[in-house]
């Protein structure tokens, strides 16, 4: 999967402010802790339904400004950096794992836009993690 | 600093206090693994264990697990070596006299690279029967499939073209004398024993463990297919690398390593090998690999036992991986030019994600650049 996230190859280029549901846990029961990440990348810790939990946030109209939406399992502490960057990336099939709001079709070729979702959760049939004694 | 062995390294390490020794028994199943992880996360210093619980042998774990110890191994930063070779290719070309003698420093470290055959070895001072039993093995995590020998430096050579390759592949100790080789079979060793194995032949192979540090930046390095890394680490070094004949395979080994394994890898042969506590803080899946069956065992008199851990990030990777990529940044800089800078990230396990900052001469360029890196 490759991201171009270089400045102004949507014309866009100041950041808008970011309105969230006042109540994200309202929207779902599993889910524990949130960050916003650099004001467009929602960060949500679940306790299960990963996947469940994320279709419902990337359908939100509610969710405004927000480009990314991240969720993460309960053993990643997302206000720190080295554990959320793990606890994303070692954890996630671009293939099988990335969805987005908005999907249209030109001719056969599927172009996608909104948000978009990652469900970064760890899922069984992936690779077991390692025990952690520090934390 | 040009280091031909690690106990000369070792003794650096030492003196800068950047080495301690540890005379209590340890246990190099799981305890070992929870000391290194505590240690690395603490940026304590290197650790010489000299009793290890089944072992005659020492024990040195993170040799390199602060960029200070990588300095130290390489005499500057990584980023100074990376330079010195842009400098030396932007340079010369095209080449005139005038560029040649201006980089006279790197052009000397640049002929210094090819290695030279030794007699006199500290790597076959002794020479025995294999038992890999009486070495400190690590078992690292507790799901592994068993002991892995985390830092070899595996040597073989293309049947076909004779073009050597070295490269860093666990190990899973079977027995006294067979361990698995946990190639992939589409590049270096593997691709070797891949042409081997079709033409019914087994492949020779030497496993140099405990060569000095260049040795062993060069192997982690991912450098493009068909470069020496052998030849390359006299670049790291500065200095040429000292290899002496294998005793019992056609094959040139370090001449001053801790330990040579010296064996083959017979074709058509697979063992379940794995699960094995990898990089990414997961365990990696057991599955079929190939097996090395070794022969001879060769080493130095005193010879220490160094070995690495890795698992959840950060580790001692985390350096390795990071001096790597601060070397080899500025060629990739030299050959694609809209790169302004890149970046590998260890919290991931440096395979994804990959982030490249671009100076884009036109608009699709950065999709371009992305796909031919």
């Amino acid at each position: 999967m490759i991201l171009d996230a270089t400045a102004g190859s949507l014309g866009e280029g100041t950041p808008t402010a970011v309105a969230l549901p006042s109540k994200l846990a309202s929207i779902s029961p599993f889910i524990s802790k949130y960050r916003l990440v650099g004001r467009t990348m929602l960060i949500i810790q679940v306790s299960e339904s990963g996947r469940s939990v994320l279709q419902k946030l990337v359908d939100n109209p509610l969710l405004v400004g927000v480009k990314i939406v991240v969720v993460v399992s309960d053993d990643v502490d997302i206000e720190d950096d080295e554990s959320l960057l793990w606890g994303i990336f070692t954890r996630f099939d671009a293939v099988l794992d990335v969805m987005f709001s908005d999907t249209e079709f030109r001719g056969l070729a599927p172009v996608y836009s909104g948000v978009m979702g990652i469900d970064a959760t760890w899922k069984h049939g992936y690779q077991k993690p390692l025990l952690w004694t520090l934390k | 600093m040009a280091f031909t062995d690690l106990q000369s390294f070792l003794e650096l390490l030492e003196k800068e206090g950047e080495l301690k020794r540890v005379t209590e028994v340890v246990n190099p199943e799981l305890e070992v693994t929870e000391i290194a992880t505590r240690a690395v996360k603490e940026n304590l210093p290197a650790l010489l264990f000299e009793n290890v619980k089944g072992s005659q042998y020492p024990l040195v774990i993170n040799s390199m697990a602060t960029m200070r110890r990588i300095e130290l191994a390489l005499g500057r930063p990584p980023e100074a070596l990376g330079e010195e070779i842009v400098r030396f290719m932007e340079d010369v070309n095209p080449p005139s006299p005038g560029a040649l003698w201006r980089n006279r420093k790197t052009a000397w470290r640049l002929l210094k690279i090819r290695p030279k055959l030794t007699r006199r070895a500290l790597s076959q001072q002794v020479i025995e029967d294999p038992q890999l039993d009486e070495l400190p093995t690590l078992k690292c995590w507790p799901e592994d499939g068993g002991r892995f020998v985390t830092l070899p430096l595996v040597m073989s050579r293309d049947p076909k073209t004779g073009a050597g390759n070295m490269g860093m592949y666990r190990m899973q100790v079977y027995d006294q004398r067979t361990t698995g080789m946990h190639m992939q079979l589409q590049k270096g060793g593997g691709f070797h024993y891949q042409i081997a194995e079709k033409a019914g032949e087994p492949l020779e192979m030497a496993v140099a463990i405990g060569g000095d540090p260049s040795l062993i930046l060069a192997a982690i390095m991912p450098l493009p297919e068909g470069i020496d890394e052998v030849a390359f680490s006299g670049i790291v070094r500065g200095s040429r690398t000292p290899l002496v004949k294998a005793k019992t395979v056609d094959l040139r080994v370090p001449a001053h390593a801790e330990f040579i394994f010296e064996g083959i890898l017979r074709p058509g042969i697979r063992r379940h090998e794995g699960p094995f506590g990898d990089h990414f803080g997961h365990y990696s899946a057991s599955a079929d690999h190939p097996v090395f069956e070794i022969n001879r065992v060769t080493r130095r008199k005193n010879a220490v036992y160094p070995a690495t851990v890795v698992g959840r990030p950060p580790q001692e990777d985390r350096y390795l991986g990071d001096a790597a990529q601060l070397a080899l940044t500025p060629l990739i800089r030299l050959i694609r030019r809209e790169v302004k800078d890149m970046w590998a990230y260890y919290e991931a396990g440096f395979h994804n994600p990959l982030v490249v900052s671009v100076n884009p001469r036109y608009q699709r360029e950065p999709i371009k650049t992305a796909l031919g890196l």
